[in-house]
């Protein structure tokens, strides 16, 4: 039990106490609110459309995922180490024998559970709505697909916030840094990507409709692109179908998708660590 | 390698200069553009070697007054301080400090054309040209070759004169020529029809003396050795490869000139 780099248990401390405190914490119940408004507004506007459809459902569903999950991933993780620098307790912290990758550790799986758990049984909630609604397509058993990929896609924004939280402690540019990543990575990627082809084709808008290879790795390197072009492969939702069409090149194929998400959350943890470690607290 | 020494330092007293970043960054900023709007404006084919015909008369202007400018005050500027004293007093001989404020100098010249040239030969290639390459490396050497020529101009002119005054004069003269020269030859012909002199165009003699300029001799080697779609005149004078060897002149003889003068002046 009692290594002198903390042991085994360390992390787990932490991550324990990161759960229990967001229990009191307003942002998560914002952010669950948020949540359950979002999802059960979907299921409403869904069972009023037109035809019910699995597949259009599997759709929509993605859709708000892929633009809200980011905000709630950011808003949970940006602060989450910075803070306790802020307000001096993470010396407490690490005058425990925690050391600062332990520290890290637990934060990230703390923030995962109280990220992923409300997902996840929203997520499912939703399915079984879809379930009683909808003929139980054979495409039903890709449910689980579905919710691994959306826990995958909300873990690479949490990473890149808690990245985020570990690069600095100045105020404005952490609130300005989360900013900035939900408009790159989440509502400026797609227009960025074409501005830059439209651009480099010296404004010959047929560029645009036949796009050049590169092109497509560049929107396939947007979390929400990669997150959709893996769904594709369970269940064929009409999103991120460029990727389908014929003389695509090989390295948009699903795999780099998933290597697109891994990606994400692996880097900002590494580099956020690499400026956290050597950081004077 | 003394001289090594001295250019080490020169390099990196110049490449933070503010002027030459500016003017660097002006350079890159020139061949990008020009790369940009090459496939828009020009009929074509594009290549990257005739995108060089296409660039040569913007670097013509831009690459002789980053020379000046980074060369002129290489030598007369320590000479007016005291510092050439007191490096001279280290074990450096005059030979070492000009030779290697020259080579410091240009380094930065030969980044700033090497970093345009990067740039535009992309945005050349990508997405409607082509790459060619051995022309496009010529096209490259030559705008080096005239980067190097007119740095040690400025820094013939800076080791020649005795006071930064001088300096600038002289380079600001030099640079006022440069411009002007290329519009000398329609100026004379202009002339001569005017004065209805027998329609034979500029008489031989004018047109070799118009020939010797350095950034006239920069585009008669695009045009003739670089550019598929240039052309150079028939007359021996007129040729690309004599054009080379005018730049290896101007690279080397103004300079010698003026460190013979400089060897043998008693300095303050």
């Amino acid at each position: 039990m009692s290594r002198p780099d903390g042991g085994p248990a360390g992390w787990r401390a932490i991550a324990r106490k990161d759960v229990q405190d967001a229990g009191r914490s307003r942002t998560v119940w914002l952010v669950f609110a948020l949540l359950v408004v979002s999802a059960v507004g979907f299921v409403v506007l869904d069972t009023r459309s037109g035809d019910p459809d699995y597949l259009a459902f599997v759709d929509g569903l993605a859709g708000i995922v892929g633009v809200g999950l980011p905000l709630l991933s950011i808003l949970l993780g940006y602060r989450a180490i910075a803070h306790e620098r802020i307000d001096g307790s993470i010396r407490l912290s690490l005058s425990f024998p925690h050391s600062r990758r332990e520290l890290l550790v637990g934060k990230f799986l703390g923030r995962s559970v109280v990220l992923l758990v409300p997902t996840v049984v929203i997520v499912l909630l939703a399915g079984a709505v879809a379930v009683v609604r909808y003929e139980p397509a054979a495409a039903i058993r890709w449910y689980p697909w579905v919710l691994l990929l959306t826990a995958g896609y909300g873990l690479a924004f949490l990473a890149v916030a808690v990245g985020l939280s570990m690069s600095t402690t100045v105020d404005r540019r952490l609130t300005l840094g989360a900013f900035g990543v939900y408009l790159l990575a989440v509502s400026l990627w797609d227009t960025l990507v074409s501005a830059t082809v439209l651009v480099l084709h010296r404004f010959r808008f047929e560029a645009l409709a036949e796009l050049p290879s590169w092109a497509y790795l560049a929107h396939l390197l947007q979390p929400s692109e990669a997150y959709y072009h893996l769904l594709r492969v369970g269940v064929d939702v009409d999103r991120a179908n460029r990727y389908a069409e014929a003389g695509t090149p090989w390295f948009v194929e699903p795999p780099v998708a998933a290597l697109v998400l891994l990606a994400w959350t692996a880097t900002p943890l590494l580099v956020g660590f690499a400026l956290f470690r050597r950081a004077d607290l | 390698m003394s001289w090594l020494v001295i250019a080490r330092q020169e390099a990196w007293l110049t490449a933070t200069a503010r002027s030459v970043r500016l003017l660097a960054g002006l350079l890159v900023l020139v061949c990008a553009v020009g790369a940009y709007v090459f496939p828009v404006f020009d009929p074509g084919p594009h290549t990257t070697a005739h995108f060089g015909g296409y660039v040569s008369g913007w670097l013509g202007t831009l690459v002789p007054l980053i020379g000046l400018v980074v060369g002129y005050n290489a030598v007369v500027g320590e000479r007016r301080s005291g510092a050439l004293a007191l490096s001279l007093s280290l074990p450096h001989g005059r030979r070492d400090v000009v030779f290697g404020k020259l080579l410091g100098r240009l380094a930065p010249v030969v980044a700033a054309i090497v970093a345009g040239a990067l740039i535009a030969g992309a945005l050349v290639v990508y997405p409607f040209g082509e790459l060619a390459l051995a022309p496009f490396l010529a096209f490259v050497g030559a705008t080096i070759t005239l980067g190097v020529v007119y740095t040690a101009l400025g820094v013939a002119i800076s080791t020649f004169v005795a006071t930064k005054t001088r300096a600038t004069v002289a380079a600001f003269g030099v640079y006022v020529l440069v411009v002007v020269w290329t519009e000398l030859e329609a100026a004379i012909e202009l002339a001569l029809a005017s004065i209805g002199s027998p329609g034979e165009g500029v008489p031989t003699a004018v047109e070799v003396l118009l020939a010797l300029e350095p950034t006239t001799a920069y585009d008669r080697i695009v045009a003739g050795a670089i550019d598929p779609a240039g052309s150079v005149g028939d007359a021996w004078y007129l040729d690309e490869w004599v054009a080379l060897a005018l730049l290896v002149l101007w690279a080397t003889v103004p300079l010698a000139i003026a460190y013979r003068r400089f060897a043998g002046v008693d300095l303050p």
